[in-house]
């Protein structure tokens, strides 16, 4: 097991396919106390309990302990309402764990923070700001100077093609633009963590094959770490280093996905590609119209 | 005053079926061919009910001599710019009736526009700044939705009682009427903000003040906007009320003094300008408003 | 299936005791913080009472005992004015021409809204007019009822009557535009006929816009008829403000204004009721 501080060069650039051995998934990683180094986002048998207004309890998410390296791109997948979104709103640190830890870059999380940039599923553009003001945002927050945010943001506009729309509103965008700015405003802030909850839900395969591009470019230009969650397990294999599979809250299977980047759609529907689809959907139970494990 | 009433002609069925033929008349005549239906019905009802049995005195004036009342505006006129006051003996005249609408109905909007004024910028500003606090926004919620549902325009006698006269008791009316219903609107609209906007900014490294006023704010603007109506709405019905008891200027006043008079014809054409006010006013407010958040979808 | 060790087995605990618990300490929770809110208020109205004297601002305390001591008889008025009646008598006839107005201008609104928005002659011959008078302040209407009934009971609720009416018409209009192209389309592709879908589909589905509206009417509906009475009425809470000013009796003033406050909210909240138990079905 490598300790991958280089952090720049995409992992699949190692050739050897590997399953994580047991320790660094319940929890009991060695980390030196203090170190920064080691793994980009780590959770240690983090649980997470709701309670509904009914009074109900919900346990969304069940003793997961998992550790993912700087630079990865991981995607999470899994039948909805089962813990997805809750673990990456715990790494947010929108919601604080029940039990467990939270750690990203070897800190506890404690709340929101630009180190850790989110692409939700619904817009959530500003939609009184022109695009350019979008991607500015997190810069003008930050107390970034004017100059400095000008070049940045003119860059991320070309970087996802969007120069002619700099002055436009987000109500004059398609989603697809909107998703391209909402995408291009996070890497602005250039976090080292990207979480991404489904955000291309909807849209049809062109476009997503079309922001996919758009994401991979962000992604090898700025060598963060993504934390990307879907349903889509054809998504998950054209992206993903390695693959979660969450079901009722715990992971139910993990691996990784050595297949050569650019993915070529030969790739997508080769052997392998196959293999592993095999086994994510026997994980998540999609054997429906057979007796299988729900 | 209804906000809801703003004028929207375009209010097609919402599957878009179009049961029976136009006649091919397009919708601009039909708009001319409903307040030519109007004046007729006036002129009907003036001819035939106009004059009371009882008294004999004019209650519905017919068109003409509605119309004509005009230069009797020249009475309210203060004198000075080429015509006299007539209370000092100078003669009726057109340029006269111009200056005396003129003045009156200038008074009545600057006390409208300077309530309305007052009253959105504190009711919006202090009930944002409230609502920062989410258990002082819990505590005066329902306080605010009480205040708003007190008949305000029954405090005009209280009002004429602690200002006497002067300006500033109308502006203050309207203000204080204005800002209950701002600020009750205001506390429910950061309540339903949603809250998907705050995180993300809060996830791009904004402060929790910068967030509040820069993101929190634009996005309650558009929710503002029936309460900016009704607030407009309000606002003309309180200026009017508080005109009629008691003060010496203003379109209401005219309107007071005209009735002790019995001049049926000058208060009818007094509610006619008024009409005409109102829905320009309504219009322009909503075509600011319009462009204040031509952002939103 | 990789587990983490001391994983539970079930996803959803069921705790009925819990779900009684939390709903009986939410509704506490709203009460006791109704309750606050208004203690606040009552103390900001004593600190600022304490600034003036009474004849200007008045505290809580003296205006709520006046209320007790005006109720069923003025005595201070009883030598001014011919048989002025207490508090009671005079807010039940403030009470039935409000709330008589805003049904009959309900009613009225609801058939001619809908009648407007599905009869295309009547549409584009009364709605420009219609929504002009939309935008109308209604207390200019009170000279001209004020010289046509003079101090007739139909003086003072009028205004109330016609503002109902107009803004019950204009959102049912709405409302069924917004209804009547696809639920009718659906409801006569099962096969109902014209007067079953007007009841069953067309009805319930504007009912919780037009509550709505009515919510709206009642509100402003009180103001109305509190000037209407101001202006020239034998009986009702506006004239009893308008005799409390003349003899300069603020405390009373006020009385008058927190009881009319308080029925206000109570229709409010029954007529919200109302609404809310109609539209059982709306999630």
């Amino acid at each position: 097991m490598d300790r991958p501080m280089e952090g720049l060069r995409p992992p699949s650039q190692r050739t050897s396919r590997r399953m994580y051995p047991e320790d660094q998934l319940t929890g009991s990683a060695e980390l030196q106390p203090g170190a920064r180094e080691g793994y980009a986002i780590e959770l240690r048998s983090v649980s997470k309990t709701f309670r509904l207004e009914t009074g109900e309890q919900v346990i969304a998410v069940d003793g997961v302990s998992l550790a993912i390296r700087p630079g990865e791109l991981v995607c999470v997948l899994g039948p909805s309402g089962q813990g997805k979104s809750t673990l990456l709103n715990l790494i947010a640190g929108f919601i604080k764990p029940s039990e467990g830890e939270v750690l990203v870059g070897g800190r506890p999380v404690t709340g929101p923070g630009p180190d850790r940039g989110v692409v939700f599923q619904r817009d959530t553009l500003f939609s009184w700001r022109r695009v350019e003001a979008n991607i500015a945002f997190g810069l003008e927050a930050r107390g970034v100077a004017a100059a400095e945010r000008r070049k940045t943001v003119e860059r991320y506009l070309k970087l996802i093609d969007l120069e002619r729309f700099a002055k436009a509103w987000p109500k004059q965008l398609s989603g697809g633009m909107r998703r391209r700015v909402a995408i291009a405003t996070v890497f602005a802030n250039k976090p080292d963590v990207l979480l991404m909850d489904e955000p291309f839900v909807g849209l049809d395969y062109v476009r997503r094959a079309a922001l996919h591009k758009v994401m991979l470019d962000l992604w090898q230009d700025s060598g963060c770490t993504i934390f990307f969650v879907t349903h889509d397990i054809d998504e998950a294999l054209a992206l993903a280093d390695r693959v979660f599979v969450v079901s009722h809250g715990r992971i139910a299977f993990e691996a990784t996905v050595d297949l050569d980047r650019p993915r070529s759609t030969e790739a997508l529907v080769s052997a392998d590609a196959n293999d592993l689809r095999l086994k994510i959907m026997q994980s998540i139970g999609a054997d429906p119209l057979t007796e299988g494990e729900a | 005053m209804t906000g809801i009433g703003t004028p929207d002609l375009a209010g097609e069925p919402a599957g878009g079926r179009r049961r029976f033929d136009i006649r091919g008349l397009s919708p601009r005549s039909y708009v001319i061919v409903s307040f030519l239906m109007i004046l007729v019905i006036w002129e009907v009802a003036a001819r035939t009910l106009g004059t009371s049995r009882a008294t004999g005195a004019t209650i519905i004036p017919d068109i003409t001599t509605t119309l004509s009342a005009f230069i009797a505006y020249s009475n309210y006129w203060v004198g000075g710019l080429g015509a006299g006051d007539t209370r000092m003996g100078a003669d009726e005249t057109w340029w006269g009736a111009v200056l005396g609408l003129g003045y009156n109905l200038g008074i009545t909007l600057l006390r409208l526009a300077g309530g309305l004024a007052v009253g959105v910028v504190l009711g919006v500003g202090i009930g944002f700044v409230i609502s920062w606090s989410g258990l002082l926004r819990s505590l005066l919620s329902f306080p605010a939705h009480f205040l708003r549902m007190m008949p305000l325009l029954a405090l005009v006698p209280l009002f004429a009682m602690w200002f006497s006269n002067k300006n500033v008791g109308s502006i203050f009316f309207v203000a204080i009427a204005v800002f209950v219903l701002m600020f009750a609107a205001t506390l429910n609209a950061v309540r339903n903000a949603p809250p998907y906007q705050v995180q993300f900014a809060r996830s791009l490294g904004a402060s929790a003040a910068f967030v509040y006023f820069r993101v929190v704010f634009p996005s309650i603007l558009p929710e503002l906007r029936s309460g900016i109506l009704l607030s407009l709405g309000f606002s003309w019905n309180a200026t009017l009320a508080s005109e009629f008891l008691g003060q010496r200027y203003g379109l209401g006043a005219i309107v007071m003094i005209a009735q002790e008079f019995g001049r049926m014809d000058l208060i009818m054409l007094s509610a006619l300008i008024c009409i005409v006010g109102a829905s320009l006013s309504f219009a322009l407010a909503d075509r600011l408003f319009s462009w204040l958040v031509r952002w939103a979808e | 299936m990789l587990e983490a060790p001391g994983a539970r087995s079930k996803s959803i605990t069921n705790d009925s005791a819990g779900m009684l618990r939390t709903a009986v300490l939410g509704a506490i929770k709203k009460v006791a913080l109704g309750t606050a809110g208004i203690a606040l208020i009552a103390l900001l109205w004593s600190f600022i009472a304490a600034g003036t004297i009474s004849a200007l601002v008045p505290g809580p305390i003296e205006v709520v005992r006046s209320i007790g001591d005006n109720f069923f008889d003025i005595p201070e008025l009883r030598y001014i004015y011919y048989s002025s009646g207490g508090l009671l008598e005079n807010l039940v006839y403030t009470v039935q021409n409000v709330i008589t107005s805003v049904m009959l201008g309900t009613v009225g609104g609801m058939v001619f809204g809908i009648a407007l928005a599905r009869s295309r002659i009547l549409k584009l011959c009364i709605e420009p007019p219609l929504l002009v008078m939309g935008t109308f302040p209604v207390v200019m209407l009170l000279p001209f009822f004020t010289m046509w009934f003079g101090t007739d009971r139909i003086a003072q609720y009028g205004l109330v009557l016609f503002y109902t009416f107009i803004t019950v018409t204009l959102v049912a209009r709405q409302a069924t535009l917004n209804v009547a192209g696809y639920y009718e389309d659906f409801a006569s592709s099962l096969g109902a006929s014209r007067s079953f879908f007007r009841t069953h589909v067309l009805l319930p589905a504007i009912v919780p816009e037009t509550i709505g509206a009515v919510r709206i009417s009642l509100a402003a509906g009180w103001g109305f008829e509190t000037v209407a009475e101001i202006l020239g009425a034998p009986l009702g809470a506006g004239r009893l403000i308008q005799v409390f000013s003349v003899a300069i009796m603020t405390i009373d003033i006020f009385g008058v204004l927190l009881c009319i406050g308080i029925i206000a909210i109570v229709t409010d909240a029954l007529v919200a009721a109302g609404g809310r138990w109609i539209v059982r079905w709306k999630d």
